[in-house]
């Protein structure tokens, strides 16, 4: 592991906890600091998520400057020194007039340091709506562990053990809205969950309505789609709610035998049939066999064909068994960004076993990304925007195939989901229109 | 459970006062948790017989982890200890370490339900919002003040009962004052008098005695060293007080004319007849205080007095637009063979990493990438500073880029705790690869304006080699702007304006430069403004002033006939006039038949104009050439007034406003820089069918700006008055 990483491109706790926030979809999330600090999740947050209609005119007041989401205090030196009480009261009171659901007031890390106590204000407030603080999202924690972290004081303030459960029921957990592609990864996971006969009660602050969230204790379980994101909400919510969870070894559901074994794992919960797994693999399989006959036909471009990809670790871990034994690719450098202690440990241990030689790097900095692709010159790319625009500084840039964020250079409106069985047809797709 | 915080003034006796208390609690058969919340953590010594133990702090930063056997001990009378610690004095930051500490044995599983009293033992001096924790909801119920009658222990108590009144709710929570005498004169008398002006009463007074110092040395509490005494009495009768007594207050704390005023009567008034002179006030009206006024710079080593910087959040309180280490930072970027780093959180870093990754995937150059590094500080840096850190990082980047200058960005956390970074970087920095101190303070140094200035005058005074002799036909380019999307098409724009009269651009100052580039900036006698606004003026001031340069100051060349004034401005300066002149006259030609061509479709058109405050002149002239008539331009002034030229019409437009003039000048269209705030404003849009079309901020420099949005604005015109989408909200 590396613990000397001093990459500059990484979201992190802050941006972890506003997305907790910005994934409940009558939220507004208040950041109690500067506006330098508000611009870029504002931006993310409205090109991310479907919010209702907006009037820009009624948002260039105090507090949001012009961007519907995320408002802040705007916070100053002279703030830093006399406290931001006033500013948050003041701030807290507009935002009740426009009838959100809930409200997440975030100190930055600036106010984190002069210790504003944000429970105190918002209790002398005076608001109605409910409205959750986070006193402090750590200085350099990582993106997960920020959204965890928040997702849990949210369950928390809103959400209470019962026993009227809802049967054949789940609650997804480990996405946010931030991923790339969230919506229609969730939509194919509820997509199958419903083959299965399962619905879904709530996926966790991810374009969650209030009410879904409120209803999660009725879930007979929870699922977990990505290890880093999800881990510790679902150990939260079997001991609060006291709801068992599935999922929490495995890989994420990317790929063909990551997604039949997620999936059957939950049959196997609920006790029913695994059919429709089988049948949806046999249905991508039998769609995918004619276009790679194709594009192997001739010179067998797939076989061998060299790949880097950079995500967390569940995705790395399911996406490179995936490439390497279905496709025939060949990992030539792995990176890992997000790290879950368990399906890391898988990756590792896959690697040993089966690709000794590959560089295997931890949050690398963007100097040390471009000397990985220099060395190890893939012809394939997956990942994010950091490593599709490190790879041009190359005289040869790989093709690139996004799977992570930070990626929001394209929009996507059709179903194309990146995970499921769905999202192999997506993945293939992608990479035979590459090569 | 009940919990109990003793503050006051450093060095008062709190620690000796409250682990005596305790024993004598303990006797009682009390379960008990002691919790000291001082730096020094010598609170629990005397419980322990002596023992200095490991604060949680201290573990936390040797060993990752806080283990709560190990951090809480059990003393005197199965007392259980536990001491917060804290950074060594003059670095990182105290108070954040309580709220760390508290945070972290919560995260424990420490139950403090399972003790009968659990005791906070904290710094009274600085009431910040990290020492004020205890007294916060869910800790103390309870808070005693201890104190003596001495002037500066009563400051100190008067803060304290300040800060209790704020976070006192509905109840009151200040048990009383503990006077700890030092044997001033008429002591009890102020301290009882003190005590009841606050609101309050003296719960005990612990009178001077030599079995104090004894009993130290000894380690002992007085309840172990000499139990059967007047003083251990005392000690007793505070626990049986806190444990029967209790009557809750909220404080009513002086003002600080009320302070003075008592203080005056108690103890100034003892020593001295008459009443001193009223002291020097300054103001501190939250409109108008000015914390910083300096403007000179002072770059040896590096290092910028951050005094230096221009604060115009503390001088003017509106909303600082991004932040100054966004500024510096967009500086140091362009500096193709410079390096920077961050002290930051990584969010900071990476919001950074973002903006210029985009602004460079907009740029010509796409070969390279944002050149920034981050200390990624941690909460352990924030409390007992970050400089290893810094240092560790710094190593590593100057074997990394060796040669290369590095500049440390500072951000708002690392401003709050104040890293002695100066002696840093100077300790570092080598002859042969100079490191290089940015003071920008994030949001504490201003606005992302007020950090590229001060980057920019930074490497100005560092680089730029003073002995070069000016050649002729050759000049800088002044102002250009990093994350703008257009400054790519602007310079390749000039550049070709000025080839046309046969000058060549010697530096960039700063953008897409080298530091080789920027030393020999003299090169050139003559320095152009590519943009306008008071901080490239400011800096165009400064560099003419430090470094003997002229600036020209013309309009921005944007459409037709600002280019053609800037075209002859230089010329005139360079006496270049037949050259300028050819080249205007090849290009009119061109201008003049393509406006011909479009007048038939604007000429009698009736227009508004609605800018967000930016200068509109080019869009302006570009309808008048084509005998559009132009019947008012107006601005709705919502973004940075200061930075951009205010059109010669209305400003500080309201929608109601526009709605009318609307009503009244029955335009064909209505061109706005907003166009959806605009169209949302004027309501009667829809209903009349008036198109309003948007125009560009930060319009393409050019002869041909103008026409080339015109042309545009044709074939918009031509679109149905509302496209079928809209229909489908």
């Amino acid at each position: 592991m590396n613990n000397f990483s001093k990459a500059s491109h990484r979201p992190d706790s802050l941006i972890g906890a506003i997305a907790a926030f910005e994934g409940i979809q009558e939220s507004c999330t208040l950041l109690n600091g500067p506006i330098g600090c508000k611009m870029y999740p504002s931006y993310m947050s409205s090109m991310l998520t479907s919010h209702p209609k907006i009037v820009l005119a009624n948002y260039f007041d105090d507090f949001y400057f012009g961007q519907n989401r995320v408002p802040c205090t705007y916070i100053d030196q002279q703030d830093f020194v006399y406290g931001s009480e006033s500013k948050v009261t003041r701030a807290l009171k507009q935002i009740e007039q426009r009838q959100h659901g809930i409200i997440g007031v975030i100190n930055h890390s600036g106010t984190s340091i002069i210790g504003d106590d944000l429970s105190r204000i918002i209790q002398n407030s005076d608001i109605k709506t409910i409205a959750v603080a986070v006193e402090s999202t750590g200085f350099t924690g990582t993106f997960a562990s920020g959204f965890q972290d928040t997702v849990i004081q949210i369950l928390d303030s809103i959400t209470n053990k019962t026993s009227q459960k809802i049967p054949m029921s789940v609650n997804i957990i480990g996405s946010t809205i931030f991923h790339y592609n969230w919506e229609n990864d969730v939509a194919e996971i509820k997509r199958i969950l419903e083959l299965l006969g399962i619905e879904t009660v709530s996926v966790i602050c991810a374009g969650e309505s209030l009410v879904n969230l409120q209803k999660a204790a009725q879930a007979e379980l929870n699922v977990v789609l990505n290890e880093e994101y999800g881990d510790r909400i679902a150990t939260y919510l079997e001991a609060k709610l006291g709801i068992p969870s599935v999922n929490l070894n495995s890989s994420a559901p990317y790929g063909l035998s990551a997604s039949e074994i997620w999936f059957k794992s939950i049959a196997d919960f609920f006790k029913v049939s695994c059919k429709p797994i089988t049948f949806e693999s046999c249905r991508v399989r039998k769609k995918c066999y004619p276009a790679l006959t194709r594009a192997s036909a001739l010179i067998d471009v797939l076989r061998g064909l060299p790949f880097a990809i950079f995500g967390d670790s569940s995705q790395v871990y399911s996406l490179t068994s995936f490439f390497y034994e279905y496709l025939g690719m060949l990992p030539v450098a792995i990176g890992v960004k997000e790290v879950g202690a368990k399906s890391f440990e898988s990756l590792k241990q896959y690697l040993a076993k089966n690709l000794q030689n590959i560089s295997l790097l931890i949050n690398p900095d963007q100097f040390e990304l471009l000397d990985c692709l220099n060395q190890t010159a893939p012809s394939l790319l997956f990942g994010s925007s950091v490593e599709k625009h490190v790879s041009l500084m190359l005289p040869n840039p790989p093709q690139f195939i996004p799977i992570t964020f930070p990626y929001y250079e394209r929009v996507t409106l059709t179903n194309r989901p990146l995970i499921g069985f769905n999202g192999v047809l997506t993945i293939i797709e992608d990479v035979l229109n590459a090569i | 459970m009940k919990g109990i915080a003793f503050y006051g003034k450093g060095g008062i006796g709190k620690s000796t006062t409250i682990s005596n208390v305790i024993a004598a609690l303990s006797m009682k058969n009390k379960k008990i948790l002691q919790i000291g919340c001082d730096p020094k953590h010598d609170s629990t010594r005397l419980l322990l017989g002596g023992f200095t133990q490991i604060t949680v702090l201290e573990q936390l930063t040797t060993k990752g982890v806080v283990s709560l056997d190990t951090v809480m001990l059990t003393g005197y009378n199965q007392v259980k200890c536990i001491e917060s610690g804290g950074p060594e004095p003059g670095v990182g930051c105290a108070g954040r370490g309580i709220i760390q500490t508290l945070q972290l044995l919560k995260d424990q599983g420490l139950d403090m339900k399972q003790f009968d009293y659990v005791f906070f033992d904290v710094l009274g001096d600085v009431v910040c919002g990290g020492f004020a924790v205890p007294m916060r909801e869910g800790y103390a119920d309870e808070v005693y003040i201890v104190s003596s009658g001495e002037i500066a222990s009563l400051y100190a108590a008067n803060n304290i009962a300040k800060g209790l009144q704020r976070f006192t709710s509905t109840h009151g929570k200040l048990g009383g004052i503990i006077g700890n005498l030092r044997g001033i004169n008429n002591e009890r008398k102020i301290l009882e008098a003190f005590a009841k002006k606050i609101g309050t009463e003296i719960v005990a007074f612990i009178p001077r005695s030599d079995l104090l110092p004894q009993a130290e040395l000894a380690s002992k509490t007085i309840m172990e060293f000499a139990p059967n005494t007047d003083l251990a009495n005392v000690y007793l009768a505070i626990a049986d007080y806190i444990e029967h007594q209790f009557v809750p207050v909220i404080p009513t704390p002086l003002s600080e004319t009320e302070l003075e005023e008592f203080l005056y009567e108690f103890c100034y008034g003892a020593q001295i007849k008459e009443k001193p002179l009223q002291p020097l006030q300054v103001s501190v009206n939250n409109n108008q205080k000015q914390l910083v006024s300096q403007n000179t710079v002072n770059c040896k080593n590096g290092v910028i007095n951050s005094n230096n910087l221009k604060v115009s959040s503390s001088k003017e309180r509106v909303p600082l637009y991004g932040c100054s280490l966004t500024g510096a930072y967009s500086v140091v970027n362009q500096i193709s063979d410079a390096t920077a780093l961050m002290d930051s959180p990584q969010g900071c870093a990476y919001i950074n990493y973002c903006t210029h990754q985009n602004a460079l995937s907009n740029s010509l150059d796409v070969s390279s990438f944002p050149n920034l590094l981050c200390t990624n500080m941690q909460a352990s840096d924030v409390i007992f500073g970050g400089t290893k850190n810094i240092e560790e990082t710094l190593i590593y980047m100057k074997k990394r880029f060796p040669a290369q200058p590095i500049f440390l960005i500072t951000s708002c956390p690392a401003g709050l705790i104040g890293d002695d970074i100066a002696s840093l970087i100077s300790k570092l920095s080598t002859k042969d690869q100079k490191l290089f101190h940015l003071p920008s303070d994030g949001v504490m140094g201003g606005d992302f304006y007020s950090g590229m200035l001060a980057a920019c005058k930074l490497i100005a005074n560092e680089f730029i080699d003073k002995t070069i002799t000016p050649t002729n036909d050759i000049i800088n380019l002044i102002g250009e702007q990093s994350l703008a999307t257009t400054a790519d098409s602007n310079f390749q724009t000039i550049k070709q304006i000025l080839t046309a009269l046969s000058i060549k651009i010697n530096c960039r100052f700063i953008r897409q430069t080298s530091i080789e580039e920027i030393k020999n900036f003299r090169k050139a006698k003559v320095n152009l403004l590519v943009t306008n606004g008071p901080t490239v003026n400011e800096l165009a001031v400064f560099l003419d002033e430090h470094f003997g340069t002229e600036t020209l100051q013309l309009p921005l060349p944007i459409g037709f006939n600002q280019t053609v004034e800037f075209i002859r401005a230089i010329a005139h300066r360079f006496d270049k006039v037949d050259l300028a002149e050819k080249f205007i006259a090849t290009v009119q030609i061109a201008y003049k038949k393509e406006l011909e061509q479009l007048k038939p479709c604007f000429a009698g058109k009736k227009v508004l104009i609605n800018s967000n405050g930016a200068n509109v002149d080019w869009l302006q002239y570009t309808l008048m050439d084509l005998d559009v008539e132009v019947k008012q331009i107006s601005a709705f002034n919502i973004f940075h007034p200061e930075e951009r030229a205010l059109p010669k019409s209305e400003t500080n437009y309201t929608a109601d406003y526009l709605e009318e003039v609307v009503r009244l000048s029955c335009p064909d269209f209505i061109l706005s820089a907003l166009p959806l705030i605009a169209a949302e404003s004027v309501r009667t849009l829809t209903a009349t069918r008036i198109p309003c079309i948007a125009f560009p901020v930060l319009p393409p420099y050019g002869f041909n700006s103008g026409l080339a949005y015109v042309k545009e604005l044709y074939f918009k015109l031509q679109i149905p008055f509302i496209e079928g989408w809209r229909y489908d909200e």
